[in-house]
């Protein structure tokens, strides 16, 4: 019996640094009244978006569906986000959508003032456009599995 | 040029069963044939693939010939002295198949694959 692929960072190198991150699509408003951590929009939150979208990019390509997005992976506390920097993220969001799926979950026209809800909107489109790509794959057939007039089955 | 998209289902591999008293039902099917190799997705990427819609990289040999380098393999080209032209695609798994198109004499062009 093979092992499933667990949540584990030891492996990462193995996978070229691209990966999918636990996403975090369950901000509240109490998060933002208590400060806590997912109360902030921090440097973690956007590595881990810009991986995700590198991640999704890269299988998208592979699938027939290619997508290129300019990322930055390596956000620091001392880092500045700039309003093109942002730009960039939120059109790397609207880019992948567009070439591939678009989500019925609202895309945030800006990362100025980005609300908990909005911040949760771009890691949850980001999940289900990987959602829909998997769903895809797992409906893909097979050379060997079908005649040209055959039955579907 | 054909744009072959993918199908993306909510519900993947998932049937009506319509009985014949009208009863009906829904069912995921799978495949369970333990498959030993996979095989080739008939997806877009090999749809567009199949009309030349492949990323590759293109060199011209000293030798004359030309290698192509696809994500799933490489095709040398070779041009034979009897006026032959071969093309040998070797798959990154280490299959190989290879198309010689020789020119008759009688004006016609066989192509042979091995």
């Amino acid at each position: 019996m093979s092992l499933t692929w667990g949540d584990f960072r030891w492996g990462l190198a193995y996978w070229d640094d691209v990966y999918l991150p636990d996403m975090v699509t369950d901000r509240t408003k109490d998060d933002v009244i208590a400060q806590n951590e997912k109360g902030f929009y921090n440097a973690t939150d956007l590595n881990r978006v810009e991986i995700a979208a590198k991640y999704i990019a890269k299988l998208l390509t592979e699938a027939g569906y290619p997508v290129s997005v300019s990322t930055k992976t390596n956000w620091s506390k001392s880092d500045f986000p700039t309003e093109n920097e942002m730009q960039r993220f939120i059109h790397n969001i609207q880019l992948l959508q567009n070439k591939f799926y678009h989500s019925e979950v609202q895309t945030p026209a800006s990362m100025k003032w980005i609300s908990y809800i909005e911040a949760n909107n771009i890691e949850q489109i980001l999940l289900y456009i990987e959602e829909m790509r998997r769903k895809m794959v797992a409906a893909y057939r097979y050379c060997g599995t079908m005649d040209c007039g055959g039955d579907v089955l | 040029m054909k744009n072959f998209i993918d199908r993306v289902p909510v519900n993947p591999n998932r049937y009506k069963i319509t009985g014949e008293n009208s009863a009906i039902t829904y069912v995921t099917i799978e495949r369970e044939d333990n498959a030993s190799v996979i095989g080739t997705a008939l997806n877009r990427e090999a749809f567009m693939a199949l009309q030349g819609m492949e990323a590759s990289d293109t060199v011209f040999n000293p030798d004359g010939s030309i290698t192509e380098t696809y994500s799933t393999g490489t095709v040398l080209t070779s041009f034979s002295a009897n006026g032959d032209v071969v093309e040998k695609f070797t798959a990154n798994s280490g299959q190989v198949i290879t198309k010689t198109t020789k020119f008759n004499a009688n004006g016609s062009i066989s192509e042979v694959i091995s």
